[in-house]
């Protein structure tokens, strides 16, 4: 097992080059360069020039990527142009609220999301099926940002149930009140976004389960005088879980990389929301940490499936 | 011959196509003893695996009609309660699937689904549970029981997996198995091994055995009395001698005219021309083989085909078995 995981992490360091090699010569395209922005109508060229030299944007690609790739890993992803901060302590602060909306918004999904595939592949073509499928639908085809404004409009502005946006209130102080306050600015975003997130899970797991229930090792379940109850619970269901298990090492992942939509409509300051504002401000450093960071993210989370899968599918399991 | 252990009377099993049923299994009679090996042969799609399933209660009753009596130690099985068959299955009635790639949980250790078993029609020490087991793992001819018993089924040669399927079959000493192409989907040296076992297993617990087949081999090879179905309905019946030995139902004639023999080699395969006809388009009247036999004339079919006895024991279906006959290797 630790072998495995050992030898897949080895696998991903050329991944790695080659993602960061990638981004580095994206960034290298892009117009402008650290200095564009300071450029005033006084600056003397001589000395622009100077500076140029000094921060080595003259110096052959290879040397520049290599001065950037230990920079990274020292943990410098350089300065914000924007914020004037180093970039780490720019992500930070927005990683953890992006990381605490997700990990709401994703338990929130899972929460709704199994029962309903449960219910639906159980009572396949009942009523309860097609009400729970005709709900599938609908979430499936409200677009997110259009919900999540009428949701803010709704609960945030007309009935002032919950705050319109931010991550945590001012005025909460000590730890349970800021905890609290931080939860009560989830809710909203949280709740809105789960409930169009579930489509994908319960089609899986409804349509897993009507296939299972078909399947020989059913019947000879059935076969072995197993009550239909347990055959559902230790042989249908165990195995209908499979494929959702196989996609939640790439949801835990993207917990990080956070929702565009909702960080910007409900102004919470998380990653997404960063990297939405870093493209329209060119903030060419954050952009290119973000996206490494997103790319590292993926490579861990297929990682991560692959753990997932093994521990519960024996199939798998590697010696 | 032992005591009678299952009778089937006029059995119909129905499936839901749209609004309407149509009859997979039609008016199907049959009977089997203790210490009896009841083969039923037939092509794919005849209804075989549906008598089987209608036996052991393994149907969807929402899509599914069963009418008629099918008698299994004095209890009346058509209309019994869904408890009454979980109670039946796995420690009465045992059944052997036709894939053993997939008739077994790729989840689940061997001994957990073998222990299932027991887990659920005896109260056993967890210890005497585990020793079962392992005897039965041993019994189906399976070496090293301990090791087999911590592995997974993909683990496992399809060979292995139908001798632990049918320990899973056996476990409570069941008084009949319904073995459902037992051996279609292995390699034919496994094939006879499975088959013995079968025997063996038989001849240890007295059990009564359906084995479905369509391989006439294991037919001749295996069973004491052969039911021939066609489009869902026994067309002859009678001992194992009898239907080699002086086969009436042209279907049943030219199937086993179709068995490739190895003094005929380099003739041309006898084939039956076209197919089982589908659910949907199945003639209501009349004999139901006459559009595969064309050339015999209309009036050697009875209008309601009815079972004839010609000789005791030997029952066949129609009339039109006096007219077929083999000329020249062809039919006519």
């Amino acid at each position: 097992m630790w072998k495995t995981i050992l030898r897949r992490v080895v696998i991903m360091i050329p991944q790695i080059i080659i993602l960061s090699l990638l981004v580095f010569i994206l960034a290298k395209f892009m117009p402008g360069d650290p200095f564009t922005g300071s450029i005033t109508p006084q600056t003397d060229a001589s000395q622009l020039h100077a500076l140029k030299v000094q921060a080595g944007l003259y110096d052959p690609w290879y040397t520049q990527y290599i001065h950037w790739v230990v920079n990274m890993f020292h943990g410098n992803f350089g300065t914000s142009y924007q914020f004037k901060e180093p970039v780490m302590a720019v992500i930070g602060g927005r990683a953890i609220n992006t990381l605490w909306l997700s990990l709401f918004t994703v338990i929130l999904t899972y929460l709704i999301a199994i029962p309903l595939g449960l219910l639906a592949g159980r009572y396949e073509d009942t009523n309860l099926d097609r009400g729970i499928m005709f709900f599938n639908y609908v979430t499936y085809a409200i677009p997110l940002f259009v919900f999540l404004v009428i949701g803010l409009w709704l609960f945030g502005y007309v009935l002032g149930w919950f705050p319109s946006g931010g991550s945590v209130s001012l005025s909460a102080n000590g730890f349970w009140g800021n905890t609290w306050s931080r939860l009560y600015h989830m809710i909203l975003p949280g709740v809105l976004t789960a409930l169009l997130s579930t489509t994908s899970t319960v089609q899986y797991l409804r349509s897993e389960i009507v296939d299972q229930k078909h399947q020989d090792m059913v019947a000879t379940a059935r076969a072995k005088g197993v009550p239909e109850r347990k055959v559902f619970s230790r042989h249908i269901l165990r195995n209908s879980l499979l494929p959702i298990a196989a996609f939640m090492g790439y949801s835990i992942t993207g917990l990080l990389g956070g929702s565009v939509f909702v960080e910007q409509i409900f102004t919470y300051p998380g990653m997404g929301q960063l990297f939405l504002n870093s493209i329209s401000n060119r903030d060419f450093s954050v952009i290119t940490a973000l996206v490494m960071i997103y790319g590292i993210l993926a490579l861990f989370g297929t990682l991560l499936s692959d753990i997932i899968m093994s521990v519960v599918d024996p199939r798998i399991r590697i010696k | 011959m032992g005591e009678e252990l299952l009778t089937i009377n006029h059995l119909h099993t129905a499936f839901k196509r749209g609004t309407e049923y149509f009859d997979a299994v039609d008016d199907v009679s049959l009977k089997i003893h203790k210490d009896e090996i009841l083969a039923i042969v037939g092509e794919s799609g005849c209804g075989k695996t549906t008598l089987a399933k209608s036996i052991i209660g393994l149907h969807d009753l929402k899509r599914t009609k069963i009418t008629g009596n099918i008698k299994f130690q004095d209890q009346e099985l058509v209309g019994a309660s869904p408890e009454k068959f979980d109670q039946l299955r796995g420690s009465d009635m045992g059944m052997i699937f036709q894939d053993p790639l997939a008739a077994l949980n790729p989840l689940m250790r061997v001994e957990d689904q073998v222990r299932e078993v027991l887990d659920y029609h005896t109260d056993y020490s967890a210890t005497k549970k585990h020793k079962i087991v392992l005897k039965l793992l041993d019994q189906v001819g399976l070496e090293n029981p301990e090791r087999v018993a911590r592995q997974f089924p993909h683990e496992l040669s399809g060979g292995m997996r139908q001798r632990i399927i049918i320990a899973i079959a056996i476990a409570c000493k069941p008084e009949l198995i319904i073995a459902d192409e037992p051996t279609t989907a292995l390699d034919v040296t496994i094939q006879a091994q499975i088959l013995d076992l079968l025997r063996s297993i038989q001849a240890q617990n007295h059990a009564g055995i359906i084995l479905i087949t369509h391989d006439l081999g294991v037919v001749a090879d295996t069973a004491d009395e052969v039911v021939v179905m066609y489009a869902g309905q026994v067309v002859e019946r009678g001992t194992v001698f009898q239907i080699f030995n002086h086969p009436l139902h042209p279907y049943t004639r030219s199937l086993l005219k179709s068995i490739p023999q190895a003094e005929h080699e380099g003739d041309r395969l006898y084939a039956i021309e076209g197919a089982v006809p589908s659910l949907a388009k199945m003639p209501h009247d009349g004999c139901r083989f006459a559009p595969r036999i064309p050339w015999i004339p209309e009036s050697a079919h009875e209008k309601t085909p009815t079972m004839h006895e010609p000789e005791e024991g030997h029952y066949v279906l129609c009339t039109c078995y006096q007219t077929f006959k083999f000329e020249n290797g062809e039919a006519v």
